[in-house]
């Protein structure tokens, strides 16, 4: 009897106490976990969340809203909208522009990525706005490794062989 | 319709897409410079686009407005220009040769994408 004293009395303890050790146990694995999860969903969460902000630009705004161009190849949209500041009945008059084309490799206007023709620096092409009987003047600068002509769609050119 | 670029004429009812690679001589060659001169004779809504080979399928394209003498003014309360166009992701002249192959019957390649305004 004097022998298992000892372990009797370590083993002695209520069941009470016995289920509130093993309970503590486990909540503070449980606990444990949780903020390991935490941690790693946090993680995870700031990961990402910089990945995708920083590849964005740091552009937050919503692209549907946004004027902005995000990238510098792409067109703003605004250009074109005609502004309603422009005569349509202005007297005729000489308008000129300036067309620079360019190249780049990794143009992706759809999210594939693949060799781009540029005018003046972004695609499509500037809107180019006159009133019937205007001259048009337009210098082109071929800056391109590839040979080009421009082509004006479906427009007479009644008297300008002289050019 | 009649197609004319300054330094050739291009033949009355020529299509832009027809017979205008390895043919038309009317090119601005690299590092090179032109100026167009022209009046306009007409009024809408056009484009004006590159017309060496298919080059304006990789991006030299843009919309040419010309306004009529006789346009009324709508009350609106904006004018916006909307650009539909096929889309490929190769360069177009890569696609050619499949295009003109013996035996192709004139199909053209199938876009992989239709974009508005680019």
């Amino acid at each position: 009897m004097a022998m298992s004293s000892k372990p009797d009395a370590e083993i002695r303890q209520s069941p009470a106490e016995m289920d509130g050790n093993k309970r503590s146990f486990v909540t503070k694995k449980r606990c444990l976990l949780f903020v390991g999860a935490v941690v790693i969903v946090l993680g995870l969460a700031l990961g990402l969340g910089l990945g995708i902000g920083l590849r964005n630009g740091g552009n937050s705004e919503d692209p549907l809203q946004s004027t902005k161009t995000p990238v510098s190849w792409r067109r703003d949209p605004q250009e074109y909208v005609l502004s309603s500041s422009f005569d349509i009945h202005a007297p005729n008059t000489t308008r000129t522009y300036t067309l620079n084309l360019t190249e780049i490799p990794n143009g992706a206007p759809d999210g594939v990525s693949r060799r781009l023709l540029l005018i003046n620096g972004a695609f499509p092409g500037p809107a180019i706005e006159a009133n019937e009987g205007d001259r048009l003047v337009v210098h082109v600068n071929n800056l391109m490794t590839i040979p080009s002509a421009i082509h004006w769609h479906g427009q007479y050119q009644n008297g300008a062989f002289s050019a | 319709m009649v197609h004319f670029l300054l330094e050739f004429v291009l033949n009355s009812g020529t299509n832009y897409m027809d017979g205008t690679y390895g043919i038309t001589q009317c090119s601005i060659a690299p590092n090179q410079s032109f100026t167009y001169n022209f009046t306009l004779q007409q009024s809408g809504t056009y484009w004006y686009h590159a017309h060496y080979a298919t080059t304006y399928q990789d991006g030299l394209f843009g919309p040419l407005i010309i306004h009529g003498r006789n346009e009324p003014t709508y009350k609106v309360s904006g004018d916006f220009i909307v650009m539909l166009h096929d889309w490929y992701h190769d360069f177009s002249t890569d696609l050619l040769p499949a295009f003109f192959a013996a035996g192709n019957a004139g199909v053209e390649p199938v876009p992989d994408n239709g974009l508005i305004n680019g």
